[in-house]
């Protein structure tokens, strides 16, 4: 069956169209990758408006495609100018740009490249592996456990995404608030209209994840310009030599394994998976003192774990419908505008777009692989284009993107709106990715908890009452729970050390 | 970081408060089940709690040796902003033209404004990212996908 459902995939993302978008999907993601300020999250709300007019699983091909290039594509800012291109490479700055420094440059990115490869290959095996019983279990769900998951995703995501936890609650009840504007869809009252009639609908996802993601991150860095300075890297060599590979199968391997199993999780994603297998590897390493001078397995066990990170992300999105992080909630949106409710049902319903999405993921790796080892000298061009020429081309793309989603001129006023309040927010440390979540996860989130109440005549004792959403909502407590305690123990810490 | 937190919970507070007042219009219950107003007094009043947390959060804080009151705000640089400014005011306005100006006129006349007096790209820098940009999304958009886009009195 399983061997079925693949041949199938594949025969759809071997189509010469697939095939096409599939590319073009890593080749962007690896550009928007290189650039620093430009994250996963926007390039794919930025890009999603062009895929108007696809087959639903060619756009999801190449949405997808865009995510995990984009996972790549940070690594080429990390290694040659110590700037992540998006926060999961955070951690490859530390040996990748110290191997630069030593005239490694093409070994680093080489390795990140094949370690990507390697994860990336291996997760989607896990994906296909874990997606389908997953679904299966899911059918079993009722609306308290759906409810009990979605709270869980987003409590995770509003306690992990850095900085303060408070402030990422915040932004999730926001983003649920905002999921309320419009007619309520069980009894037609108006919520937050104030009379205007685009309103009635709803916000749209997509000018909100938009502005808050990339007018917000231009209007950012009109305030404090990115400088790029590429230093004079060699990038030849990008093959391992046999030590490398000898020092980087071990930290492949835990990356793998560590970024699939943290992506999986809601609201964790692919920065947290590289910091962890990055700590990891430095803990099993036997020369751990060397690291963040330029080893190679720094590199390799990093970008292994945010690759694979991309693609464990997927199994919540399809055998749940729940989205993980900003980039999936983004995604969850796309099929959504194209008809498709992603859950346990599409597996059946829909195999073409799950299966065509697993098939063309491996194609893409190894697309990626082609592209990367060869062509890395060329996505680090990339970096020599002055950054301010690219902030009117990224504006121009976003505000025709936001107003072709439903050809509305309010939907760009929306765009505008959030993208002032997304600059004002990266100023001040409130992060956007449990608004957009909540704002896409909000209206089902309501509508299971109104139909659990309704189950159980309005008693919220249903929610505990039912052992699975009790165990989900345990964890729910814990995310919340565990940063507080653990915050509250470091002020004592800091304040009996400030005393002594 | 304290007076900024406490000013944006106090905000965030308020902006909570003003849904939690309009939310009270609305039918919080049906006989056996939440109605449409359960939904938006229940966030709005958590999130009163949460923002009233963050504005009084930072005060239990033990005052480090310097700069603890060292807001962002303090730090924010007026002539940066006011490019920031700017540049929001062009959108303002390009959305307010975009109807009878045409949308690709009035994104060409805002990416000109961006370009050359927000960034202060030198001319031909400027002018061509802007034509540039806009030749590009008009093809794509309007003729590739379709888009119907207002248009003005030069006909897009």
């Amino acid at each position: 069956m399983g061997f079925d459902n693949l041949l199938l995939g594949f025969s759809i993302a071997l189509s010469p169209t697939n095939l096409l978008f599939a590319f073009i999907g890593v080749f962007l993601g690896t550009v928007i990758g290189a650039l620093p300020g430009i994250g996963p999250s926007a390039g794919v709300a930025v890009l999603l408006p062009a895929t108007f007019g696809m087959q639903p699983v060619t756009a999801i091909i190449m949405l997808a495609g865009i995510y995990y290039g984009a996972m790549y594509g940070g690594t080429i800012t990390s290694v040659l100018i110590n700037t992540p291109g998006e926060s999961a490479s955070v951690m490859t700055t530390l040996d990748g740009f110290q191997l630069a420094l030593k005239g490694r440059a093409g070994a680093a990115l080489g390795m990140a490249a094949i370690g990507s490869f390697i994860a990336g290959t291996a997760s989607v095996v896990l994906l296909m592996v874990a997606a389908p019983p997953l679904a299966d279990l899911a059918v079993t769900f009722g609306p308290p456990e759906y409810f009990a998951l979605m709270v869980l995703g987003l409590t995770t995501l509003a306690s992990l995404t850095g900085g303060s936890m408070l402030k990422g609650m915040v932004m999730a009840l926001a983003g649920l608030l905002l999921g309320t504007v419009g007619i309520d869809p069980m009894i037609g009252e108006p919520r937050y209209t104030f009379g205007n009639v685009n309103l009635l609908d709803g916000l749209d996802f997509l000018p909100v994840a938009v502005g808050l993601f990339a007018i917000g991150e231009l209007l950012f860095n009109l305030y404090e310009p990115v400088r790029l300075e590429p230093i004079n890297a060699r990038l030849s060599g990008l093959l391992p030599t046999r030590q490398d590979w000898r020092d980087s199968a071990g930290a492949i391997a835990r990356g793998t394994v560590i970024g699939f199993f943290i992506g999986m999780l809601p609201g964790a994603g692919a920065t947290i998976a590289s910091f962890l297998a990055y700590a990891t590897e430095k803990r099993v390493s036997k020369r751990p003192e060397a690291f963040g001078t330029g080893v190679i397995e720094g590199v390799a066990a990093p970008e292994s774990a945010n690759n694979a990170a991309s693609t464990g992300a997927l199994v919540p999105l399809m055998a749940l419908g729940i989205p993980g992080s900003g980039t999936t909630a983004v995604m969850l949106g796309a099929l959504t505008l194209y008809g498709l409710q992603p859950g346990p049902l599409m597996l059946t319903t829909h195999p073409e777009v799950f299966w065509g999405l697993v098939a063309s993921m491996y194609i893409g790796n190894v697309m990626l692989l082609i592209l990367n080892l060869p062509l890395a000298p060329v996505f680090a061009s990339v970096l020599r284009v002055p950054y301010p020429i690219l902030i009117p081309i990224i504006m121009g793309i976003a505000l025709f993107g936001v107003y072709s989603v439903e050809n509305s001129v309010f939907n760009v006023g929306v765009a505008i709106i959030f993208g002032a309040l997304g600059f004002v927010m990266r100023i001040y440390g409130y992060p956007p990715a449990p608004l957009v979540l909540a704002l896409v996860l909000g209206p089902m989130l309501e509508k299971a908890l109104r139909q659990s109440l309704q189950m159980s005549l309005g008693s919220p004792t249903i929610f505990v009452m039912r052992p699975v959403s009790a165990i989900i909502l345990v964890f729910a407590l814990l995310a919340v729970l565990l940063p507080v305690i653990s915050d509250i123990r470091m002020r004592h810490r800091r304040r009996a050390l400030a005393n002594a | 970081m304290k007076r900024t937190n406490l000013i944006a919970g106090l905000l965030f507070a308020a902006a909570f408060g003003a849904c939690l007042w309009d939310a009270a219009s609305f039918q919080y219950g049906t006989e056996f089940a939440p109605g449409p107003g359960f939904a938006p007094v229940w966030l709005s009043a958590i999130g009163i709690a949460l923002s009233l947390l963050i504005a009084i959060y930072p005060a239990t804080d033990a005052p480090d040796s310097q700069g603890s009151n060292a807001t962002p705000s303090n730090a924010i640089d007026n002539r940066r902003i006011l490019r920031v400014a700017a540049t929001l005011a062009g959108l303002l306005v390009m959305l307010l033209v975009a109807d009878w100006l045409g949308l690709v006129s009035a994104v060409l006349l805002f990416l000109l404004f961006l370009t050359l007096f927000v960034q202060r790209l030198s001319l031909a820098v400027g002018i061509g990212a802007s034509i540039g940009t806009v030749l590009f999304v008009y093809l794509v958009f309007v003729r590739l996908l379709d888009v119907p886009v207002p248009s003005g009195p030069l006909g897009f």
